[in-house]
């Protein structure tokens, strides 16, 4: 495999994960209108727990300190990152989502992430502090050639963003998506029609937070090692831009945005040759997705693919109804539910 | 087609419920009491909502109108007394719980979901709904249910000439459209006792007509409850067997619309004592 062919599986490793995470955030901020600022907090769960559920138990070093060890095989250790994300995620809930809107929940949860990056870091204990989680077992990482190991990871990469897909578009397109849509919409008005809201937005929370758990725990996996660095505010700017350029609302958008955002503008920034410039690329990127996000906002809030509206069968057209006759008027469709509710 | 309440297997039952016991009221409401800073604006209110019957709500401007039914329906939860729903108390529930024990409400400024299609706000409405639960949503099997509730939104836009605004947004409809939107919408989650804050506003002369009978079909053949606070008295006339006056946040008449068009201190609400 060529330096160019390396760098690009790389880069579409990297596009397939936060394509995943994308998926995730746009559920809870185009979807749900929960602007989770914390969604790196979710992110890094899945990473970390991935990774102390993979590696063995710490080594009697004196200087390697984490929890768990409890040397899970793949893809058990990535499930269980994802399970955890899950579990923060309904914790997260219960403490911002219940009494608090809007502004005051942006800001608590962005409270929350910057709280939780101190405690890492702090306690050495916890998740061996600055230095992180190192050598976390990768599947097929000693059977496989560099070169298949790359494609394989893409390959599983692209299975998890497909599957995360499926998934979120089922909700999305059920009577489940149009009520979270409405919460978001009017949560008084949603109420008023017997619906708890919040109940509504957890469920949108915690499906966005297992994906970006998902996302952690690949990441996790490519990279062998999870650390604090992995998981600088800044990096909520990437996620965000990637769902406003592509689209809220939108799944697809999700991961066209990421597609732009990590598959292209972040990469932009690489092209600039060698010279003065190169030790300013983390900032140039920074600007360069600033300037992005703004310009989206000003001229295209509404996304490269803007949010569509729910589908319907047409009038006139017989129910889709699997294995019943239904007319027009749904004689048969009140037996086929009867059926099915029975 | 008139619009019914389909009994749609799954979802609401009937709104004429049999296990409503015979003389338990729809609506109680007793002793409610609701002040804003120094200004109260309910003063314990007391009355009854017979099950099956069409009580209009009147009164001047900042009587206490939409505030009494704001407590009612547990938008407004600082009040006191005590409210309930077919015998059940539901005093200061939060208002989701409140539509669950059967009672619905509009809102004085309608309501549309925005950013949702006309067709899309109606099948919110039904409550219950089987796709609603995540693991319905993901494995399937809520489909049939989609449709019937497909027809019955339709059937209900058709009433009242909605049927080409079915794909607009909430956004796009005029006033009186959004109204109705948000009236159909409610009346989808065939509800035991209706709650009205001026449906009529804003809605066109030939669907005001065709609004009126609606309600009517709904409290005459489906034996729901409507209580309606509405300023146009032609419409309360035509519709309410019975009216409540309120005026600075009490009751001040109970009765019928000749009783309350005699009523001296109905007079004096509305038009100010006569100058002596």
């Amino acid at each position: 495999m060529s330096g160019i062919e390396y760098y690009a599986s790389t880069i579409l490793i990297f596009t397939f994960i936060n394509a995943i995470a994308a998926l995730g955030f746009n559920l809870q901020i185009g979807y749900a209108g929960i602007v989770n600022l914390a969604i790196l907090v979710l992110f890094a769960v899945g990473g970390y727990m991935t990774g102390i559920a993979g590696l063995q138990p710490p080594p009697n070093d004196g200087f390697t300190h984490y929890i768990g060890g409890f040397g899970w095989a793949f893809p058990w250790d990535l499930g269980f990152g994802v399970v955890c994300a899950g579990g923060v995620s309904v914790l997260l809930g219960f403490v911002a989502l219940r009494r608090l809107r809007t502004d005051y929940l942006a800001l608590s949860l962005v409270a929350i992430l910057q709280g939780l990056q101190v405690v890492v870091v702090s306690d050495r204990l916890l998740f061996n502090g600055t230095t992180g989680l190192v050598n976390i077992p990768v599947p097929g990482i000693d059977q496989l050639t560099p070169d298949q190991f790359q494609w394989a990871f893409a390959a599983i990469s692209l299975v998890a963003l497909i599957a995360t897909y499926l998934i979120i578009a089922r909700v999305t397109s059920s009577p489940l998506g149009r009520a979270i849509k409405a919460v978001r919409e009017d949560e008084e008005a949603a109420a008023s029609l017997g619906r708890d809201p919040w109940m509504f937005k957890l469920v949108a929370f915690v499906i966005g937070g297992c994906a970006a758990g998902l996302a952690g725990g690949l990441t996790a996996l490519y990279a062998t090692g999870w650390s604090p660095a992995a998981w600088l505010t800044p990096e909520s700017l990437l996620l965000l831009t990637a769902v406003i350029v592509g689209g809220r609302g939108r799944n697809i958008g999700a991961i066209l945005g990421a597609f732009i955002v990590y598959g292209l503008v972040a990469q932009a920034a690489n092209l600039i040759p060698p010279g003065d410039l190169t030790a300013r690329l983390p900032e140039i990127q920074t600007i360069l997705l600033g300037t992005l996000l703004l310009v989206f906002l000003w001229f295209r809030p509404e996304g490269v693919l803007p949010e569509t509206k729910e589908k319907f069968p047409p009038r006139g057209r017989a129910p889709m109804t699997m294995g019943s006759n239904a007319g027009p008027l749904g004689g048969s469709a009140v037996s086929a539910s009867t059926e099915r509710q029975g | 087609m008139t619009l019914r309440n389909h009994d749609v297997p799954g979802v609401n039952a009937g709104v004429a419920n049999s296990a409503t016991a015979i003389g338990t009221p729809a609506l109680r409401v007793s002793e409610v009491r609701c002040s804003f800073g120094g200004n109260q604006a309910v003063r314990g209110v007391t009355f009854d909502v017979t099950t099956g019957s069409f009580v209009g709500l009147i009164g001047p401007n900042g009587a206490g109108k939409s505030t009494l039914i704001d407590c009612i329906s547990g938008r407004n939860s600082a009040y006191q007394g005590q409210v309930f729903a077919l015998g059940n108390e539901i005093t200061r529930l939060p208002m989701y719980k409140v539509a669950r024990a059967g009672i619905v409400r509009n809102f004085q400024v309608a309501r549309p979901f925005k950013k949702l299609t006309v067709l899309s706000n109606l099948m919110y409405g039904p409550r219950g709904q089987v796709g609603e639960r995540l693991e319905r949503a993901l494995i399937g099997g809520w489909r049939a249910q989609e449709n019937e509730l497909l027809e019955r939104a339709r059937a209900s836009m058709d009433v009242f000439g909605l049927g080409p605004e079915e794909n607009n947004y909430g956004s796009e409809l005029s006033g009186g459209q959004e109204r109705l939107v948000e009236l159909c919408r409610a009346v989808m989650s065939q509800p035991r006792v209706l709650l009205l804050d001026e449906p009529f506003a804003g809605v066109s002369p030939v669907n005001r007509k065709r609004l009126a009978d609606r309600l009517k079909a709904l409290v005459t053949e489906d034996g729901m409850t409507i209580l309606m606070v509405e300023h146009r008295l032609e419409w309360v006339e035509r519709l309410c067997s019975r009216i409540l006056v309120m005026a600075e946040g009490s009751v001040i008449l109970d009765g019928t619309m000749q009783e309350v068009r005699s009523n001296a201190r109905v007079i004096e609400a509305y038009l100010g004592p006569s100058p002596e």
